[in-house]
Formats: C-alpha cells, sequence, structure tokens
C-alpha cells in the first residue's frame, strides 16, 4: 500500500488578465462569441505549457515521510497543476531520477538517493531506497506547470515572454474553427506552424535550463537511461 | 435595460406592420421564434455556449405562457444569449412569417431575410 503527501501552501504569480490577448484579437474575429474566445485562449495557454515545459516553478521544504509514499505535487495552487517533475533535492542533495519503478522495494535508509516520477500521475514521484524514518522540509522539487482549465489568469511568464507564441497558437485555434464569420483555415495553418516553431524555440530554452546549457543537462530526467536503475 | 426575448417579437411586428397584435398571434410569433433558436443552434451551437450544461446546449423553448410549464423558458426573461444574436434572430422571424404570409406576402422579401439571417450568423 503506498501512501499519498499532498502538497501544503504553494505560491504562484498568475496575475495576467485574459484581456491582454482577448483586446489585441478583436479586429480577428467578428462574430465570435466572448465567452467562447476566453475558453480557447486559456487552452491554448496549456497547451503550450504542456509541449514546452517552459513555465517551471521550484516547490520547496515538503515533509518527507517514511516508508513507500507518493508525494503528489497537484494544484500546485489556485490556479496551476504540476505538469511535470523536473527534479528532486534531498536536503539540498539531487537526487537520481529512475526511469522505471523499482519492482518490490523494500529497501530502507535514512537518505534516498533516487526518485520516480509515474508516467501515469505527471506531478507524483516516489523516494527509493524508502525513508526509514520521516524528515520534515527535506525535499525540493522543480517542477514544470500549467495554468487550470478553470483560470481567468494566466502567469506573468505567459505575458512577459511568451505573449506571440501564445497569440499564434490562440489565432490558430480561432481560426480553424468551421463556418463561423471569421473562419480562415489556411491562416489558421500559418499561425499554427509558427505556435509549433515557438513551442520548439522555448521547449529548447525550457530544456537548458534558461542558461543556454546544453540541453541534456537538464532536466536530468531528459537524459536518463533505461538501464539506470537501483 | 437588458433585451428580453419578448423585444424580438415586439421588433418583428413593427417589420411585419402588426404593431397591434392584429395579424398574428403571441403564440404563433413565439413558435417562429422557437425554430430560429434551433436553427442557430444548428449552425452557431457556440452562440449557446453560455447555456451549455450536461451535454446539452439547453435551447430555450420559449413561450407566452406567464406560468411556463417544465422545460419552458418565459419570453420575458433576459435575452439569455450574445446581443450579436438578437437582430439575425428578429430577422428569421420576420423571414418566415413572410413566408406563410398569404395576404400581403412578398416572396423575395421573405427570402431576404432568411438569407440574412443566415449571413448574419456564418459570414461577415
Amino acid at each position: 500500500m503506498v501512501d499519498a503527501v499532498f502538497l501544503e501552501g504553494a505560491g504562484c504569480e498568475c496575475d495576467v488578465t485574459l484581456d491582454t490577448w482577448l483586446k489585441d484579437s478583436l479586429p480577428l474575429f467578428p462574430g465570435a462569441v466572448r465567452s467562447l474566445l476566453s475558453r480557447e485562449l486559456v487552452l491554448t495557454a496549456r497547451e503550450f505549457f504542456e509541449r514546452t515545459f517552459a513555465w517551471q516553478g521550484l516547490i520547496e521544504n515538503v515533509n518527507a515521510k517514511a516508508g513507500d509514499k507518493q508525494y503528489w505535487q497537484s494544484p500546485y495552487d489556485q490556479y496551476s497543476n504540476v505538469i511535470g517533475i523536473l527534479g528532486v533535492a534531498f536536503n539540498g542533495n539531487a537526487l537520481t531520477p529512475l526511469p522505471q519503478r523499482p519492482a518490490r522495494n523494500t529497501e530502507t535508509s535514512d537518505v534516498p538517493t533516487h526518485y520516480y516520477a509515474e508516467p501515469g500521475h505527471p506531478d507524483v514521484f516516489h523516494l527509493y531506497p524508502l525513508l526509514a524514518t520521516d524528515n520534515d522540509d527535506a525535499l525540493d522539487i522543480f517542477v514544470a506547470l500549467t495554468p487550470k482549465q478553470s483560470v481567468e489568469h494566466l502567469p506573468r511568464i505567459a505575458a512577459l515572454k511568451f505573449y506571440d507564441a501564445i497569440l499564434e497558437g490562440f489565432m490558430a485555434r480561432m481560426l480553424m474553427h468551421p463556418n463561423k464569420p471569421y473562419s480562415a483555415p489556411q491562416l489558421a495553418m500559418i499561425h499554427r506552424r509558427n505556435f509549433i516553431a515557438q513551442c520548439g524555440r522555448y521547449m529548447g530554452q525550457a530544456k537548458q535550463g534558461y542558461v543556454q546549457a546544453q540541453n541534456w543537462s537538464f532536466p536530468p530526467s531528459w537524459g536518463v537511461r533505461r538501464s539506470q536503475t537501483l | 435595460m437588458a433585451k428580453t426575448y419578448q423585444d424580438i417579437v415586439t421588433e418583428a411586428r413593427d417589420l411585419l406592420q402588426d404593431t397591434e397584435d392584429e395579424r398574428f398571434t403571441d403564440a404563433y410569433l413565439v413558435a417562429t421564434l422557437n425554430r430560429g433558436l434551433q436553427e442557430l443552434s444548428r449552425i452557431r451551437p457556440d452562440a449557446f455556449y453560455d447555456l451549455y450544461d450536461a451535454n446539452a446546449l439547453n435551447v430555450p423553448l420559449l413561450t407566452d405562457s406567464a406560468t411556463p410549464a417544465t422545460g419552458e423558458t418565459a419570453w420575458t426573461v433576459d435575452f439569455g444569449i450574445e446581443m450579436q444574436f438578437f437582430n439575425p434572430l428578429m430577422m428569421y422571424v420576420v423571414g418566415s412569417i413572410e413566408v406563410t404570409d398569404d395576404e400581403f406576402t412578398v416572396d423575395g422579401r421573405a427570402m431576404m431575410m432568411l438569407q440574412q439571417f443566415r449571413n448574419s450568423v456564418i459570414g461577415i
């Protein structure tokens, strides 16, 4: 039986209203239903961050619990969810990611050396070897974030850095709508290609950890070999 | 003050030259408006985006009765979708009524109104 440890108290900076994009797109979508526009914009932002892992955060001082535990990181806060575990540190020491979950592992230790991020739950990880005792405030977790579907605000980084990328994807989604006054499928494909290109660009930057490092150096889970096990 | 569904019928009566309510009953015009709402939901389902619930568009079934039955909506309630669809629906009502009006029928006018309804919701 695996217990669950849920995240308590995290912070976020979702203070950018959707109006920033919606007003700029006014001339493009005559006859569009405004609430549908908002929805498509949020879906575009989610797609962007899910594709790129470009919005990253650090969750600090999480209690580590003894035994086989699932550490659940979502919701990050009222605006966002965790969509990827990029790294885990125990008392400041980075742990090595495992490509698959160790079977029937009951080994315990006071200091875990590995973590395993569940592919079926992108916001969940386990520690290995299993902790022998509780260790308060021991874990720091690097995560990738995405806005919740219900939000009316997007993170600052969306407007500061990814404004045009999200606008491209948003316009593509809207212009692809069939049989509307604003339908323009060919124009949509141009915007869609631009969006995909921007996703690739920012995905690369995110993989480099925004320090122009070689992109296999961060996050470690993307460079792990399948043969690397406990 | 917000427009109501009843205002569509009232404005349609102006164009039908029936402001005294002598040629067409309210029930007849409301039934036509209901067909217009259904037609709108077919070609512009997103018009009812805000009314969507439980995997249904929840297109209002209007009635001029003061005591609506279950599932019906009083025509006196606020126009529940975006105002951009108010005028097209009014044109649908006028066009549809003109088609059936054998007293003062002007077929070209009826067709123009119905075409204008369609153009307004799927074209510029």
